[in-house]
């Protein structure tokens, strides 16, 4: 079924909607949660919560592009759901290594975190993509988007982890430079 | 700001690029080379036919474009509402329906670059082309490729089976026969010879083994190229012809 129908479903509040999403988008949703979480039940209560989100969120939404919506749900429910796990127990995983990776960029920045920061934050980290190649670009989200392995990603793309790590450490300081530009850090 | 706010805010990032790694992660490559210069394919490198979204371009020999393929997606939407946007990005206006009348009716639109590249498959020509899905009702898929005219592209190599000229511009209706093979696919002498036919292509990197013909209407108003497909050659000349007419508005 086309996202344009299932949204319908969602509109016109049918139960189908979730049995539709599911079929199409479920792997996938599954495929984000489970990368973050490393646990197939916390996996699994994240897509269901994200087809709940979802529910709740169409009418009044209407998304240009249904997949990346869904997926947009599922990874802050499951770095929502990591964190609380993490409160009680140190969890590791790959979100755990890009965030050591991320305070690269921020280091000790004392910007606050404001909904209009982010905004900004999330403006120019626009910005800053569009000036990186689609391969470039695509390896930095599957990192930080995805929170895709180093090894996956240099299996998906045909490189070697050492040129995956390398392009990320290229990045993030790219990326740090452009922030301070910006006065965003 | 901590490392998690910056991660959240990673999460808001634009659409068409969250989708386009995830074509990464799922394994999709981008077609690399064709064997025969003017057979030129976009989209996913599989045997299945739907993903071969646009056929027949030519190069000229002096920029040595041995393929043509997908580049950066830049606007992707299943609204018709948001076509004006697509052709803002994409940077020049075209004919567009919503709704033909013999039932196709619009599905999707994209604007996407198209990259040429030489042998070392270096990118020697970009250009922007917008691509519109429709769909009839039994969910059967006709494609509407639009670009600006560039110098070094033309339609099609080959012989048009038909032409008609439509209140004064001259639309021409092709079938092409494609033959998809795996990459490490021996050409037999047969092969050979069919692939020396006017029209007749053999691309490389499929799975299996497959033929299959592609037709399409293509013509030039206002200095944009507009192609309408059929990827399965299932339409009758006729019909492309008639949805060429009803987008240029006779």
């Amino acid at each position: 079924m086309d996202d344009e129908k299932i949204i319908d479903l969602y509109w016109s509040r049918s139960e189908n909607a979730i049995s539709e999403t599911s079929r199409k988008y479920g792997r996938y949703c599954y495929s984000i949660a489970y990368h973050i979480l490393s646990n197939n039940e916390d996996a699994e209560e994240c897509v269901s919560d994200t087809y709940l989100s979802a529910w709740n969120a169409m009418p009044p939404g209407r998304p240009a592009v249904l997949s990346a919506f869904l997926g947009r749900i599922t990874r802050q429910l499951s770095i929502d759901r990591w964190r609380s796990r993490s409160r009680e127990k140190r969890g590791g995983g790959e979100i755990a290594l890009a965030l050591d990776e991320l305070t690269e960029i921020v280091g000790d920045s004392q910007s606050p975190e404001t909904a209009m920061m982010e905004k900004d934050l999330v403006f120019s980290l626009n910005r800053y993509l569009d000036t990186l190649s689609q391969t470039e670009r695509s390896v930095f989200l599957c990192r930080y988007w995805y929170l895709d392995s180093i090894s996956e990603i240099a299996e998906k793309t045909g490189f070697t982890t050492s040129k995956i790590a390398s392009m990320l450490f290229r990045m993030r300081g790219r990326l740090k430079k452009q922030l301070m530009k910006e006065g965003l850090l | 700001m901590k490392n998690d706010f910056l991660l959240h805010a990673i999460g808001q990032t634009k659409e068409d690029y969250i989708m386009e790694a995830q074509q990464l992660r799922d394994g999709v490559k981008k077609p690399r080379q064709t064997r025969r210069k003017p057979a030129l394919w976009k989209g996913v490198l599989i045997a299945a036919i739907i993903s071969l979204m646009t056929v027949t371009a030519y190069a000229a020999d002096f920029l040595n474009i041995q393929s043509l393929t997908s580049g950066t997606l830049h606007f992707s939407s299943s609204s018709y509402k948001k076509a004006e946007k697509a052709m803002k990005i994409a940077g020049f206006q075209m004919d567009l329906k919503e709704q033909f009348g013999n039932g196709y009716t619009f599905d999707n639109i994209r604007v996407e670059d198209v990259d040429g590249r030489d042998e070392q498959n270096r990118k020697v020509l970009t250009y922007k082309e917008t691509s519109v899905t429709y769909r009839n009702q039994s969910g059967y898929r006709l494609y509407l490729h639009a670009y600006q005219k560039q110098e070094e592209i033309t339609q099609s190599d080959h012989a048009a089976v038909q032409s008609r000229v439509i209140g004064g511009v001259t639309a021409t209706y092709h079938l092409d026969h494609y033959k998809f093979v795996p990459a490490d696919y021996q050409l037999t002498e047969a092969d050979k010879l069919w692939g020396q036919q006017p029209g007749n292509f053999i691309s490389y990197g499929s799975d299996l083994v497959e033929k299959t013909d592609v037709s399409f209407v293509c013509w030039e108003k206002e200095g944009i190229c507009y192609s309408i497909m059929d990827m399965t050659a299932k339409e009758t000349p006729d019909t492309l012809f008639s949805m060429a007419a009803e987008l240029m508005g006779n």
